[in-house]
């Protein structure tokens, strides 16, 4: 698979058994549908998945790694302010740092007292949070 | 037509016959033979095989149960033993008992949770079983062979040309541990 | 063996190339008629003709290329020992059981779904395929019955019979499906001229070659899939008694169907070639079922008590199906030893696996299959490289150590497999299995080790009992542990630690 946005070739991470391909030059993440709401399941954050609309987006279309189809861009969050690109029978894509925030967005409702939100703190583990220091 | 000529292509008919019968009946067992041998020589390839796991197994888990120096001992000098086996029974009764030991050594193994994370010992333990089966297996294809064979042999009017040609029945393979519960015991 | 359903088999593989060809002749001709008989005196033969050459060349088809077609359109890949040792070990197991002449080829089909079917027309000659998904959910003693179920069909010859009807069955709806087009394109035409032509005669080849040209793929579908059902019996039968563990494939089938996955590459014509018929559209007992009932099938194989033989199987079957009708002819039953149901193999089977994570496993089976090197960093986060990857290192984005990468196909020497090998044999394993509460030799300061170039190599932190595989790569002189900080110092010369995720 290449990445949607620099065309490198992506690599599979998994960490305690969430599996997301990587791209290690642009540090962008595709997840494969269904894995999203997944990920969220197990944080009790679905209601974010429901928050998803399309959009017409200003940034460039880019294709989905899989069918090499145009992707939807759509807007994720409360307040909209993720632009994501969306290939309705593949997965999503998620540009450097999108992938935290959406996650951020999709617990933020549900943080109860006391409980780490250990989604964010894993994903904080696998990624750098703004990539300074990579290579 | 005399009588005599009658007898004459009568007899000269059941020497034909009777000729004939030898030639197949002796082509037939000298083919079984050759299957028997074949048979033998899968289960001397697995027995190998088997030889030749046990030290790459003993190396790979030494590390984890140092403390096991019996175990590791049995396995060793039981397949020093079975190395050194010549004769059909002496395979029989060394290879049992390595096949017993084997069981045992693998179920004190069983006691080290961190090997299950050692992808050398899971590759090897995945060989060992797999061989295991491959000799139980080559065993029962084996005793097949000797069945017929025996039967041919032992039998009427093919016991004739048997005796004849000196042809012996074989021996059954048989590998008999209390231990070897892993292993399947057929009998005809 | 069952001699004489191998006969048989061969003798309906005959017949069955010779109705074909007569019924594809005379449809042929009835098309021929129709379409130009008022222009053509000699339509009617041009069309048997072309016809006859179609029954030729799908004939040659499915003689000579038929496995490589169907292989390729089910996504099958070719494995061999290193790629995938287990299931390559379990095929070897029964080809020694069954005496079979030559190893068949092994393939992974590239599917989530847990199925498996075989394809080839004699034993020396077979192919046999098993999905990502299957090797996921089952367990060695599982996939061991599903192996010799397979294995069943080739030396029972159903293969034979199997792909020359799938391959027909392929061209009759070809031809029936043109044949439908041009009479809708004839029927416009048909009015007008219908005044000038014989009239009557037109008709009744009208309503015969129509009537053919619907009852045509029926026809074929029946004869092909009734067909189908007994045989899975009789493969049942076979993998129970070359594994002499009937329950083993009993509870194969038993998660293959329980499977919510659907077969991606399944196509309604391979549809009888897998194990469990993959489209799921059968109604139970219809006619147009292309596999008995998976419940029956999984009852007679837990109903056999008193051994794994045929005569078991025989009355295990008659008890549960109550069909008088014999399964397996008197003929092939003579001489058939009594054989004693073994006890079940160590190696537990890969029970309580989520849909998720079963689909990750197929998932690692699929890229171990296709050539991906597997890269475990010491901080836990497991890397997955695509053949396509061009660095020889990798940097872990977690913690940023720098990884050299291990070809697969390169081989460890000294040890028995290769590292991809290695990789699906702990597919299983999670983190947590490592075990904290080790009691080593505890030694306060440096560990010291001796390196042992050029060979894998397992040492054990002495502080905390962490284990390390060293690959042969290794070049580094020492070694900070990632449990509890302690160094270990080795005596002769990269970075390559291959660490068991703990
Ligand atoms: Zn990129
Ligand atoms: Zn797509
Ligand atoms: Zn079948
Ligand atoms: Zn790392």
């Amino acid at each position: 698979m290449k990445c949607p946005q620099c065309s490198d070739i992506l690599i599979t991470l998994e960490f305690d058994r969430i599996e997301i391909d990587y791209c290690p030059r642009c540090e962008g993440v595709w997840l494969d549908s269904g894995e999203l709401a997944l990920l969220l399941a197990r944080e009790g954050g679905s209601a974010l998945v429901g928050t998803f609309r399309p959009v017409s987006g200003k940034e460039r279309k880019r294709t989905c790694p899989i069918c090499s189809r145009a992707m939807k861009k759509i807007l994720a969050g409360g307040n909209g302010s993720i632009l994501l690109d969306e290939c309705p029978d593949h997965g999503l894509w998620f540009d450097r740092g999108e992938l935290k925030k959406t996650l951020a967005a999709g617990c933020s409702g549900i943080r109860e007292e006391g409980r780490e939100d250990s989604l964010t703190r894993l994903l904080d583990e696998i990624f750098v949070p703004c990539g300074e220091e990579s290579r | 037509m005399a009588a005599g000529t009658v007898v004459i292509i009568v007899l000269a008919g059941i020497i034909v016959f009777g000729l004939l019968y030898v030639v197949a009946t002796y082509n037939s067992l000298v083919g079984l033979r050759n299957q028997l041998k074949n048979a033998w020589s899968q289960i001397e390839v697995q027995l190998k095989r088997r030889h030749d796991l046990i030290p790459n197994l003993v190396e790979t888990t030494r590390g984890y149960a140092a403390h096991e120096r019996q175990t590791f001992d049995a396995v060793t000098s039981a397949r020093a033993r079975a190395a050194g086996a010549k004769s059909m029974s002496e395979i029989s009764s060394a290879e049992s008992e390595l096949t017993g030991v084997l069981s045992r050594f693998m179920a004190v193994m069983e006691n080290y949770p961190e090997l299950k994370a050692n992808q050398n010992f899971l590759a090897l333990q995945e060989e060992l079983t797999s061989t295991e089966n491959k000799i139980a297996f080559a065993r029962q294809a084996y005793n097949d062979q000797v069945l017929f064979l025996n039967n041919k042999i032992q039998m009427f009017p093919s016991n004739v040309v048997a005796g004849m040609f000196n042809f012996r029945p074989a021996e059954y393979f048989e590998l008999e541990d209390k231990a070897q519960a892993a292993v399947p015991k057929v009998s005809f | 063996m069952f001699w004489s359903i191998i006969a048989a088999n061969k003798r309906k593989t005959v017949l069955l190339i010779a109705a074909m060809g007569l019924f594809l002749v005379l449809l042929g001709a009835a098309i021929g008629v129709f379409v130009a008989g008022d222009y053509h005196p000699y339509a009617g033969f041009a069309g048997a003709g072309i016809a006859a050459l179609v029954w030729a060349v799908m004939l040659l088809a499915s003689l000579y290329a038929s496995d490589s077609v169907l292989l390729s359109i089910s996504n099958a890949h070719q494995v061999d020992r290193d790629t995938y040792p287990q299931l390559y070990n379990l095929v070897e197991e029964m080809v020694i059981a069954g005496s079979l002449p030559a190893m068949p080829k092994v393939y992974v089909v590239d599917d989530p779904a847990p199925n498996a079917f075989a394809m080839g027309k004699s034993p020396k000659d077979s192919h046999i395929c098993v999905t990502a998904g299957l090797l996921a959910v089952c367990g060695r003693d599982e996939l061991q019955g599903v192996v010799a179920h397979e294995l069943g069909h080739i030396m029972n010859r159903d293969l034979l019979y199997m792909t020359v009807a799938a391959t027909m069955l392929g061209s009759m709806l070809l031809i029936s499906d043109v044949f439908l087009r041009s009479f809708r394109y004839s029927t416009m035409r048909y009015t007008s001229r219908s005044r000038r032509s014989s009239g009557k005669g037109a008709v009744v080849i009208l309503i015969v070659s129509l009537v053919l040209a619907i009852l045509a793929p029926i026809l074929a579908r029946i004869l092909y899939f009734s067909i189908s059902r007994k045989r899975e019996y009789l493969a049942d039968a076979t993998s129970a008694r070359l594994t002499r563990y009937p329950e083993g494939l009993a509870s194969a089938l038993e998660k293959i169907g329980g499977s919510t996955e659907k077969l991606v590459a399944a196509r309604s014509v391979t549809a009888p070639f897998y194990i469990v018929n993959p489209t799921k559209q059968s109604l139970h007992d219809s006619v147009f079922a292309t596999h008995p009932p998976l419940s029956a099938r999984i009852k007679v194989l837990r109903s056999m008590a008193g051994g794994a033989g045929y005569l078991d199987y025989m009355k295990a079957y008659i008890q549960v199906t109550r069909k008088r009708q014999a399964l397996i002819p008197a003929a092939d039953l003579k001489g058939a030893g009594k054989v004693e149901i073994r006890a079940a193999n160590a190696a537990g089977p890969a029970a309580g696996l989520t849909a998720a994570e079963s689909r990750r496993r197929a998932g690692d089976i699929m890229r171990a299959v296709n050539k991906f090197a597997f890269v475990t960093c010491q901080c836990g986060l497991e890397i997955k490289l695509p053949p396509e990857y061009a660095g020889d290192t990798v940097s872990c984005p977690r913690c940023k150590r720098v990884h050299s990468v291990i070809r697969p196909g390169a081989k460890a020497t000294g040890a028995v497999l290769s590292a991809s090998a290695a990789m699906n044999a702990s597919a299983a394993v999670r983190p947590e299995s490592v075990a904290q509460d080790y009691s080593g030799p505890g030694h306060a300061g440096v560990q010291q080790e001796k390196l042992n170039p050029g060979k894998w190599q397992t040492i054990t932190c002495h502080a905390c009992g962490r284990p390390y595989e060293i690959s042969p790569s290794f070049g580094s002189r020492k070694l900070v542990c990632s449990g509890c900080g302690s160094l270990i110092l080795f005596s002769p010369a990269s970075e390559a630690v291959h660490h068991k995720r703990g």
